[in-house]
């Protein structure tokens, strides 16, 4: 009896081993060439993303380069601890947020509009050389950005100053004393320096629209704006919630030097966000806590992967379109 | 219809706003870098070149790491995006085939890296011992594929070409990979043309890995010397040793502030309309047809 | 079944394949070995005896880690690097970090593991806590030993400069790990200046003001008149920058008319050998309230707090007429050099305030960390003597003025020199314009020695630097009696102390600004802005500074 029971379990266990081999196989043969091409981008994932993925636990240790990543002492939570008990981690997280989140409001939709405005113009010419114009400012760097952000707003030599004073008669107010503007100077400054780069992937996706939907749209009687509504919005549409997701997922990172060159001691309430925070923690006290910054950065990592993992099932729930 | 009128006319408009709005600071710039300096510094340029002057422009060209990181910028971006475009699309199209088992999986591993990463230590190191330091490779690889343009190429394939293709040209025998050469690509070429401009931008902007991994100076890319020049005291003047120092660089930064910018810029905008070509319209009524 | 089967053998052999080079990639790490200094002290047998030239017997290859400076054409075919080659029988070689970033680079191939570092970092400005940092990980050598044994020209400064001198270069652990820079220079010292734009005082036939009272009425009749002429008020009485050295020190200016202020040493100072807060004192809220009061009737421009340094200089030099009626700053050079301007706006005395206090806001020169020897130098007693060498007069000229007889020489007769009038004579006469491109020096980041008959040596006749000069005395006798100066601290009071400043002086910018913009009132704040400060921790603060003050001095 016990002899029959083995033999029996053996005998399914090989069956059931054997169908997943053959299934492995079944599925390798089809599809071997696709495999194939997977294997050099994920070659280069191991290697150089994940391999030093593991240099995150420097985040739960005291890094000492005397004794290397694995030398150095385990102290578990201790340097998060220290980061989320410190002074000003409250008033720094709420500033990183909120420029993030007003950021994404604003400057998600533009592009879309930019560019279903832009596909509209009937001039083939001034259509190409819009679309050339509105991208240039991406280039700019940061820096000068930043300086002729001053420049312009200035009141008493900027031309927001000359205007002013022209049309009023009056000496100009200094938009910039007032810690408020801040914000609002942040995001629409990036607004316009990137709106024409981010349209791009959109102008890209409304010229695969054919013009038969079109042509077949106005013969109905659609007027042009009708047809913007049914035919190039849900045309674009995948790639713009994809793009929604992604952005989402970068929230916690507030860049550095944009900010920091518009920081003033007038605004420093509003414009301290985590980034320039670790900057001034690490490098004014010199010799830098990598400790520190790593646990920081693995912080903002978390919640950035908690948000784009919501959104994206989300996203899956309402429309087709999701990351995976 | 007059509806429409109304509404082409209502979009011009618009259009012609955004241009000025876009355009004066750009005007702004390029009349700088034609300006004398004194004129600048003193806030006389407000919309056309004052003192109109090429000594920017000659002391851009009379350093000599603008002109060598120029080359190698050039270099870096060619040879880059070509790596880039081809490790993108050899990812991106069998992930974005529906029958590829586990490609949900795969493309949940590719995610995961844009999120969570070592940080600068454990990829120096990793350079480090690959022994790629002070090497182009170092600007090359590291970065070969961005997950979000990833994303961007699979969306574009997945969605833009339909899968009665697919079936169709299975039936007709024809493999894999005659079918992303034959059929796939061609009809990528707007979100090819997309990401080679992202990539190329990415490499002629790109910094952070050359300070990263390279001290010989003959192996600097353009950006990382303007910032040298630019960024003299931007950043924390407290830690001031040398006053005159501090001066002179500021001089010097203020000379060549926007002839650099432009300068920089040219190769960027010359590319556009090159990569314009291929956001042209109709391009699948053929293949529908056929 | 079958694809979670499939899902867990992808994932691991990912996690396989990612752990196993992980593994390889870091496992390897070797305990670094502080050097250890237990045996005695022998020189270098390849060098000569400290005095002697060349250096080195043999020739000697070094590898120098530096900042890119842009006005350098070539480093190697340059006439700095050649002099030392000389002297020293070496060869140097290269290695370039970005400017902006050099402490950002230097940190990353410290946590690396510090073997690729150059043989010599120079011109990095390193902070002592990464001075004390590094040194503790063993990845600088002390140089203790070759100070006393080895050296030639810095045995000279020691002697000159005597034990303060070196308590400023030691580390708490008793160790001395750079060459520095040490430059003294007269004017930098005293830099925070007041100017004021001469002609419209004569206009309205006014005194230049010599205290705070005099100056608010001087401001007052600026504002009120139309000076400039062009039909308008737009004249802004006193402006000032939220960046650029000097210029955003006003408020140091003026608040040393009340209680010494000095932002360099965080606001504290020294009152018979006790170290206080000048923000925690009554005369603080004076000191805000006379600041108020001109910003409240338009003489102090609001701007101050927002404007950089390139919109200060634009104001200052306006090209449709003069606008600003008086600023501080160290000079304003931003006037080009056929502006009638340079010569019309001239240099106030520091101002008396209500109740008799005056101080001039003094920063003493102070040498900071320049030349560090790394572990990976064969070499670390030549690497010193290269030290030493740029430590001596000939070169600490050189590498600021380039060579004698090709980009300076001695004065002529009837050359002057600016400071004559204080005792020092002018002793070089620049040819090299300083900021164009050169090829004989490295731009000034090298360590070296300059004491005063240096820096107001200079033969020159720029007005601006003149009246700087004439006014300097002024200065010099307002000076406060005891300063800080600097302190080396320990890891442990860093750490303690250095995420308290941090909030303190965010806190105190805030503040400052709304309480003279107008938006708070210190008056009916102060208690809550000292309570605040108190719960930041700032008598820890005071405690651990004068601790770490007592014992850098006691030495």
């Amino acid at each position: 009896m016990a002899f029959q029971a083995k033999e029996l379990y053996q005998y399914k266990e090989s069956v059931r081993y054997a169908s997943v081999s053959n299934r492995v196989a079944k599925v390798l043969k089809k599809n071997w060439q696709l495999y194939l091409y997977m294997l050099l981008p994920m070659l280069y994932l191991i290697i150089f993303a994940y391999g030093p993925m593991f240099g995150i636990v420097i985040a739960f240790k005291d890094f000492s380069p005397q004794h290397g990543i694995w030398g150095s002492k385990w102290v578990g939570l201790k340097n998060f601890n220290e980061f989320l008990n410190s002074y000003q981690f409250i008033q720094v997280l709420k500033n990183t947020l909120l420029i993030s989140v007003y950021s994404l409001f604003v400057s998600f939709p533009i592009p879309i509009i930019l560019a279903l405005i832009i596909n509209v113009i009937r001039n083939e010419t001034f259509k190409k050389a819009t679309q050339m114009i509105v991208y240039i400012p991406h280039f700019i760097s940061t820096v000068v950005l930043v300086g002729m952000i001053h420049q312009i707003f200035n009141p008493i030599i900027g031309l927001y100053g000359n205007l002013y004073t022209r049309i009023t008669g009056k000496a100009a107010f200094d938009i910039m004393t007032k810690p408020e503007t801040f914000l609002h100077m942040y995001v629409w400054s990036g607004v316009w320096q990137n709106m024409g780069w981010n349209s791009i992937i959109y102008i890209a996706a409304l010229s695969s629209v054919s013009n038969e939907l079109h042509e077949a749209a106005q013969i109905d009687g659609a007027s042009r704006f009708k047809r913007i509504l049914h035919i190039d919005l849900p045309s674009i549409l995948p790639t713009a919630v994809t793009l929604l997701i992604l952005n989402c997922g970068h929230i916690m990172s507030v860049g550095f030097e944009k900010v920091f060159l518009m920081q003033n001691p007038l605004n420093l309430k509003y414009s301290e966000v985590i980034s320039t925070y670790v900057y001034k923690i690490g490098i004014a006290s010199g010799g830098g806590d990598f400790s520190y910054s790593t646990a920081i950065g693995l912080f903002n990592s978390v919640i950035n992967f908690i948000l784009i993992l919501t959104v994206n099932a989300i996203s899956k729930k309402i429309s087709e379109t999701s990351l995976w | 219809m007059k509806e429409d009128r109304l509404f082409y006319c209502i979009v011009d408009v618009i259009v012609c706003l955004i241009l000025i709005i876009i355009l004066y600071p750009l005007i702004f710039i390029v009349s700088s870098s034609f300006s004398s300096t004194e004129a600048v510094i003193s806030g006389r340029v407000l919309l056309f070149p004052v003192d109109f002057s090429l000594e920017g422009y000659k002391a851009v060209f009379k350093t000599n790491d603008v002109l060598i990181g120029y080359r190698n910028s050039l270099f870096y971006t060619v040879v880059g995006t070509f790596i880039n475009v081809s490790m993108t699309m050899m990812a991106a199209y069998p992930l974005s085939r529906k029958d590829m088992e586990g490609r949900n999986l795969l493309m949940m591993i590719f995610a995961f890296t844009m999120i969570f990463n070592g940080g600068m230590i454990p990829t120096y190191m990793l350079i480090r011992s690959l022994k790629m330091l002070n090497t182009p490779w170092a600007l090359l690889i590291p970065g070969a594929i961005s997950v979000y343009n990833l994303i961007i190429t699979r969306t574009y394939i997945q969605t833009s070409i339909p899968g009665e293709l697919l079936e169709a040209s299975k039936i007709d025998g024809c493999s894999d990979s005659k079918y992303l050469l034959k059929i796939v690509l061609p009809l990528s070429k707007p979100v090819i043309a997309v990401i080679t401009l992202y990539y190329a931008i990415g490499h002629w902007n790109a910094y952070f890995n050359a300070f990263l991994y390279i001290t010989n100076e003959k192996l600097f890319p353009l950006q990382l010397v303007l910032r040298n020049i630019l960024l003299a005291n931007q950043i924390d003047g407290s830690m001031v040793t040398d006053p005159e120092l501090l001066r002179v660089k500021q001089g010097l930064a203020d000379l060549l502030r926007y002839s650099l910018i432009v300068v920089s810029s040219v190769p960027v905008l010359i590319i556009y309309p090159f990569i314009q070509k291929h956001f042209v319209k109709g391009v699948m009524i053929g293949s529908i047809k056929g | 079944m079958n694809r979670l089967r499939q899902t867990k053998f992808i994932i691991s052999t990912i996690l396989v394949l990612s752990i196993f080079l992980s593994i390889s990639l870091f496992g390897c790490s070797k305990d670094q070995q502080t050097s250890n200094n237990t045996n005695e002290y022998v020189m270098d047998p390849n060098l000569n005896p400290p005095g002697q030239f060349p250096v080195c017997k043999e020739k000697v290859t070094f590898t120098i880690g530096i900042p890119r400076m842009p006005q350098v054409i070539d480093y190697k075919d340059n006439s700095y690097t050649k002099a030392l080659e000389e002297k020293m029988n070496c060869d140097i070689q290269f290695e370039f970090f970005p400017e902006s970033e050099a402490t950002q680079k230097v940190e990353l191939m410290v946590a690396a593991g510090g073997d690729d570092l150059p043989d010599i970092l120079v011109g990095m400005y390193l902070t002592d806590k990464a001075v004390a940092t590094y040194g503790k990980n063993g990845m600088i050598v002390p140089l203790n030993d070759y100070y006393e044994k080895s050296s030639y020209y810095l045995k000279q400064v020691v002697e000159k400069e005597g034990q303060n001198f070196l308590n400023m270069i030691t580390m708490d652990d008793g160790n001395i790990y750079v060459v520095p820079t040490y430059n003294k220079i007269l004017q930098n010292e005293l830099a925070v200046r007041l100017w004021i734009y001469q002609p419209w005082l004569d206009k309205l036939g006014l005194q230049k003001p010599t205290n705070t009272t005099e100056f608010k009425n001087v401001l007052t009749a600026f504002k009120e008149n139309d000076l400039n002429g062009n039909g308008k008020q737009d004249e802004i009485p006193f402006i000032g920058s939220s960046t650029g050295w000097t210029a955003s020190y006003f408020l140091d200016f003026f608040m040393s008319a009340f209680v010494y202020a000095d932002r360099k040493s965080n606001y504290l100072y020294l009152d018979n050998g006790q170290i206080k807060a000048a923000y925690l004192q009554p005369e603080w809220k004076d000191g805000i309230n006379y600041l108020h009061d001109l910003c409240k009737n338009g003489l102090l421009s609001p701007s101050s707090f927002t404007i950089t340094l390139d919109q200060f200089n634009q104001i200052v030099a306006n090209a449709n007429g003069v606008i600003a009626g008086s600023f501080v700053h160290t000079e304003p050079s931003s006037l080009t050099v056929d502006d009638p301007r340079r010569t019309e706006y001239k240099c106030l005395p520091p101002l008396e305030g209500p109740k008799g206090v005056k101080y001039a806001v003094y920063t003493p020169s102070m040498p900071n960390n320049n030349f560090v020897i790394t572990k990976t130098c064969k070499n670390p007693e030549a690497a010193f003597r290269m030290g030493d060498i740029m430590c001596s007069e000939e070169m600490t000229i050189h590498t600021r003025f380039g060579q004698k007889g090709v980009d300076w020489v001695p004065p002529e007769e009837g050359d002057k020199g600016a400071f004559e009038s204080l005792g020092y004579p002018p002793l070089i006469k620049p040819i090299m314009v300083w900021g164009q491109p050169q090829k004989a020096n490295w731009q000034n980041q090298t360590p070296g020695y300059r004491d005063y008959h240096i820096g107001c040596g200079l033969v020159g006749s720029d007005p601006l630097t003149i009246e700087g000069a004439n006014v300097l005395p002024d200065y010099i006798a307002a000076k406060p009696k005891e300063v800080i100066g600097k302190i080396i601290y320990t890891e442990e009071e860093l750490d303690t102390i250095s995420e308290i400043q941090t909030a303190i002086t965010s806190y105190l910018n805030d503040m400052t600004a709304q309480y003279i913009v107008g938006t708070r009132d210190i008056n009916a704040d102060w208690e809550n802005f000292q309570n605040t400060l108190k719960n930041m921790g700032v008598d820890q603060l005071l405690k651990i500074t004068q601790q770490a003050y007592n014992r850098t001095n006691r030495k």
